[in-house]
């Protein structure tokens, strides 16, 4: 059948993405603090203007930098002391972190409980940023960004396609199958192809959308495959406490190789875990706000 | 024995347990007798409170090491055996991750 | 809006991009030309073993990526403080220490020290002070801080990246440089140590000779406190040494034995069987001599086997050293002296193990003297009394001195002359002077050294002596030719050594029976008593790896037949079966390897001595 129609196929991964492009998409200021912060000649004054007329993005962001996570000796009481603290480049992982949770709303509860999604995303990019930390790599903030973006497509998933999902999500708890291989066998792909996916229409850059899009195939990472594992590691570790909920009922299987390029002790993991979870509650109410 | 923060130190305080930094480096022993120098240190390295021997013990025996009868960790573990049935539970990693849900389960008293 | 004005906003809206472009190009390509210059960085920090050297390759590097007015390194001391190791302009140091301190008291610097990024603090007069932690995944090595002029707004980030790749280079030349001068400093020590000695060494035995050591004897004591120590640590690594190879030659003993016995007792046997005037006969008399020296080489090894003790007897030293000294110097272009005293006392010892020592000293005399000349072999008695030199303790001993005039020795090398496998020489073992060392300490006495460069060495004995005992006179072997008759067993675990030696006693006229092992042995000889066909000697090898000994089985022989002649065979020269048969119920010994004739003879003397 020869046609010259361009939309994609009914439930193909662009199908999905052209579906909810419209739904959600990134708040302005994101793009306007990129802009500046690669700009060569801004200044902090720059990045605190354009953060600034967000009063309730520079609430979060400076709650966030005094919060547990951060641990800062002093107080950060200023977006300008936080760019010159943090760092430039953090601060916008940081602010992509804050202002996600609010992009995706009116997703049907009945499917998705966006409580326990949040909280499982959360500790992700709590965890996955303590295991950046362990190893002393620079900008721990934008491993924090990916873990919590690394569910994503599932949402996309639940607006899109919302009866295929629940048929998925039925089928995973009552024969105890790994949801990731009923989303590839039933679709073709999976939700960190549809995460990925999104995040890059979003233009986020491949630093934070490809961990998303491999965090179940860390070695399908071509440029990121540390970060990739990191958020692999990071979800495994989370399903295995039972932090939170994200539709899936068992552990995903954990890549060997990318446990190994980690390089981290299995007994580390105890004292890597345990701040891990004290600041849990803090970071969602600061990173959800009042929602439910 | 309890914790006094790096603020309200003074010198000629003892150590009641060793002062590591947040990667678990030994930055001054138990029994160092703290003088401004060490102090300096703790501020150095960020060290935001340590434990002082004879201090009031405000949190005794909440960190102190839990057990957990035989019968009640192989309940727990039978329990969570669906979670990891597609785990390779042979793998160090994830045979600590089974270990540290079985003692979260234990803590939380939900058995 | 006009038209027109909104073609000038256009415009400049336009004109703002391309300098904007313009400017990103030039920052660019200002970073590339420092990450092209990183893999000279690399090489640079390679390159250099000293920690300074690479601070200052650090600091050159992130200077041509800033513009920093002052930077400086903090290293991580034992006692985690950080102190200031490098600096520039080295004018800034004090401005620097101020900011340092500035940022350890408002939390930044401990920030930093958890960041392994870029830390940017605003400092007086518009300034700004940049902190980089230098870190490696296990290791924090210290505090990079950095000023910049107010003008220069640090946020870009592939520059902030380029720096913290550089850092990260650094902290791993760092740590890499400071197990490098650890090790350095450790080599040093050892040094010194072997210097201290030597000095040690030299100083004692120059007080000696002076006949000082009264008026020395308070300075000395004061000396041999602190070097005891470090006198036990140097015995015990060369104790250490000759361990190791000892379980490496006991090791290797057993088969290596075994092999030589065969082709030795084979040679030999060949040889009784040819007429003297064969031509063949002088072949085979040439291949015996190589063996025996194989066997030489194997003895030696295994003189430093674990529970080596020498077989000690009472003897003469004196016709052992004229022996020596004839026997190795013979057919060389070096002469030798010997001046003993008439009276020389006698020793126990092993006189095997005491000839190998001579001969091993005045081997390495001829050798340090390759165009000839005179080697001195002076004895004496000395009575030491408790506070010697020589750390013995008080007695009567013989000294034994060994004098060359050759090349002499180096100073470096005085403390090593004596470690297995050390040698200066291009066809020595090394383990000539080890097995002296051995040799004597195993008799309770020392071996000394003194050397002066051009001039010559000398080795100086000193063994525990037995004053006013004198060995038994030992009656002139007959040598005719022996031939005996009867029944003999033999027991040894290797079939070829049973075969030859069964040829060998069958060819001397006896009736042979072996076996393996000394169960089988065992139950042979109680058949043959019950059969009233007793057997006139039974050989029984000593070890048998898996299955009855010699031991054991003279044991169980010895309750069937108190009066049976038995004869312990065995590799282990030195071991105290060996050393004390008669202890263990046996008759005689043979050592592996043995000839022929050695065999027929220690046979025969046996049966004959008891008929």
């Amino acid at each position: 059948m020869a046609t010259t129609d361009t939309t994609p196929r009914e439930n193909s991964l662009e199908w999905l993405i052209n579906k909810t492009e419209s739904v959600y998409t990134l708040p302005l200021f994101y793009d306007r603090l990129t802009e500046v912060i690669n700009h060569p000649r801004s200044s902090i004054e720059d990045i605190t203007d354009v953060i600034s007329k967000d009063q309730g993005l520079t609430a979060r962001l400076l709650k966030l930098a005094n919060s547990p996570l951060f641990g800062y000796f002093s107080k950060i009481d200023s977006i300008g002391k936080a760019a010159t603290i943090i760092g430039t480049q953090q601060l916008q992982a940081m602010a992509l972190a804050v202002s996600v949770t609010e992009v995706f709303t009116g997703i049907p509860e009945n499917l998705v409980n966006m409580k326990t999604f949040w909280q499982h995303s959360i500790a992700c990019g709590i965890t996955a940023r303590a295991l950046a930390i362990y190893r002393r790599e620079a900008n721990v903030e934008r491993v924090f960004a990916a873990g919590i973006l690394h569910d994503v497509g599932r949402l996309v998933m639940c607006t899109a396609i919302p009866d295929i999902f629940r048929e998925l999500l039925v089928a995973g708890r009552e024969e105890k199958a790994l949801l990731v291989s009923l989303e590839e066998e039933r679709l073709g792909f999976s939700h960190a192809d549809v995460g990925g996916r999104l995040l890059e229409k979003w233009c986020i850059p491949a630093s934070i959308a490809e961990p998303v899009a491999c965090h179940h195939s860390p070695n399908g990472a071509r440029k990121f495959p540390l970060e990739a594992a990191f958020i692999h590691l990071a979800d495994i570790i989370c399903k295995s406490l039972g932090l939170g909920f994200n539709g899936e009922w068992v552990v995903p299987p954990l890549d060997p190789s990318a446990w190994e390029r980690l390089d981290i002790p299995a007994d580390a993991l105890a004292e890597i875990i345990k701040h891990v979870e004290p600041q849990l509650s803090e970071t969602t109410a600061i990173l959800r706000g009042s929602a439910p | 024995m309890g914790k006094i923060l790096t603020d309200n130190l003074a010198s000629g305080m003892i150590l009641g347990a060793d002062v590591r930094d947040r990667s678990g480096r030994l930055l001054l022993g138990t029994g160092t007798i703290l003088s401004d120098r060490h102090l300096y240190i703790l501020r150095t390295w960020g060290v935001i409170e340590v434990e002082i021997a004879g201090a009031d013990d405000c949190c005794k025996g909440l960190n102190s090491a839990i057990t957990i009868e035989p019968a009640l960790w192989a309940a727990i573990e039978k329990e969570i055996a669906p979670l990891f049935r597609h785990a390779d539970i042979t793998h160090p990693a994830i045979k600590e991750l089974m270990r540290l849900r079985i003692l979260r389960e234990a803590a939380h008293g939900n058995h | 809006m006009n038209p027109v004005s909104r073609k000038m906003e256009h415009a400049a809206f336009l004109e703002e991009r391309v300098s904007y472009l313009e400017q990103a190009n030039r920052n660019y390509v200002a970073l590339l030309d420092v990450l092209a210059s990183t893999s000279e960085f690399q090489a640079d920090l390679n390159r250099e073993k000293s920690i300074e050297g690479i601070y200052r390759a650090t600091l050159a590097q992130l200077g041509r990526l800033f513009p920093f007015r002052e930077m400086g390194l903090l290293v991580n001391s034992a006692d985690n403080s950080f102190t200031l190791a490098e600096c520039e302009p080295p004018s800034c140091r004090d401005n620097l220490l101020e900011g340092v301190d500035k940022a350890i008291m408002d939390g930044t610097f401990a920030w930093a020290l958890n960041r392994s990024q870029a830390i940017t603090v605003p400092a007086p007069e518009g300034d700004c002070i940049l902190l980089h932690v230098i870190a490696t995944q296990n290791r924090i090595s210290g505090m990079f801080i950095g000023r910049l002029c107010g003008a220069e707004k640090i946020i870009d980030a592939p520059a902030l990246n380029a720096l913290s790749n550089i850092l990260h280079s650094s902290a791993y030349a760092m740590e890499s440089g400071i197990l490098y001068s650890m090790l350095r400093e450790h080599l040093q020590t050892l040094e010194e140590k072997v210097q201290e000695r030597t000095a040690e060494l030299q100083s004692a035995r120059d007080m000696a000779e002076a006949g000082a050591l009264e008026l020395k004897i308070s300075n000395e004591q004061l000396c041999r406190e602190i070097s005891e120590r470090k006198r036990a640590e140097d015995e015990l690594i060369k104790a250490q040494k000759l361990e190791s190879l000892g379980v490496f030659a006991g090791g290797i003993a057993h088969d290596f034995n075994n092999i030589l016995t065969s082709i030795l007792a084979n040679l030999s046997f060949a040889r009784m069987q040819l007429s003297p005037s064969h031509t063949i006969s002088k072949r085979l008399e040439e291949c015996e001599k190589a063996t025996v020296r194989a066997s030489e080489l194997t003895r030696q090894l295994l003189t430093f086997a674990r529970g080596g003790e020498p077989v000690k007897k009472l003897i003469d030293p004196a016709p052992l050293v004229r022996e020596a000294a004839s026997f190795v110097l013979r057919g060389s272009t070096v002469r030798s002296i010997v001046d003993l005293p008439a009276d020389l006392w006698c020793l126990e010892a092993d006189a095997g193990q005491l000839s190998q020592s001579l001969h091993n000293l005045l081997i390495n005399a001829a050798q340090a003297m390759p165009d000839g000349g005179e080697v001195t072999v002076r004895g004496g008695n000395k009575s030491l009394d408790a506070d010697n030199t020589h750390r013995l303790p008080a007695g009567d001993y013989i000294r034994i001195t060994v004098e060359d005039h050759g090349c002499g020795i180096p100073r470096e090398n005085l403390a090593r002359i004596f470690d297995p496998y050390f040698t200066t020489k291009s066809q020595g073992s090394g383990l000539g002077l080890a097995s002296v060392y051995s040799i004597v300490k195993r008799h309770g006495g020392t071996v000394g050294i003194s050397s002066t460069l051009g001039v010559g060495s000398s080795f100086d004995i000193h063994l525990p002596a037995s004053p006013g005992k004198r060995p038994e006179g030992v009656a002139v072997k007959v040598t005719a030719e022996l031939h005996g008759g009867g029944r003999i067993l033999i027991m040894d675990d290797e079939d070829f050594i049973r075969a030859i030696a069964t040829e060998i006693l069958q060819y001397k006229g006896y009736e042979v029976a072996s076996c393996a092992d000394g169960r089988e042995a065992v139950d042979l000889y109680r058949s043959a008593r019950q059969g009233n066909v007793p057997y006139a000697a039974v050989i029984l090898d000593l070890t048998i790896p898996g299955g009855m000994g010699g031991k054991e089985a003279a044991v169980l022989i010895l309750e069937l037949d108190p009066e049976a002649v038995l004869i312990v065979s065995s590799g282990y020269s030195n071991d105290p079966v060996i050393a004390n048969y008669q202890n263990f119920g046996f008759s005689g010994s043979i050592s592996k390897p043995f000839d022929a004739d050695t065999l027929a003879r220690e046979l025969e003397r046996l049966i004959a001595g008891k008929r």
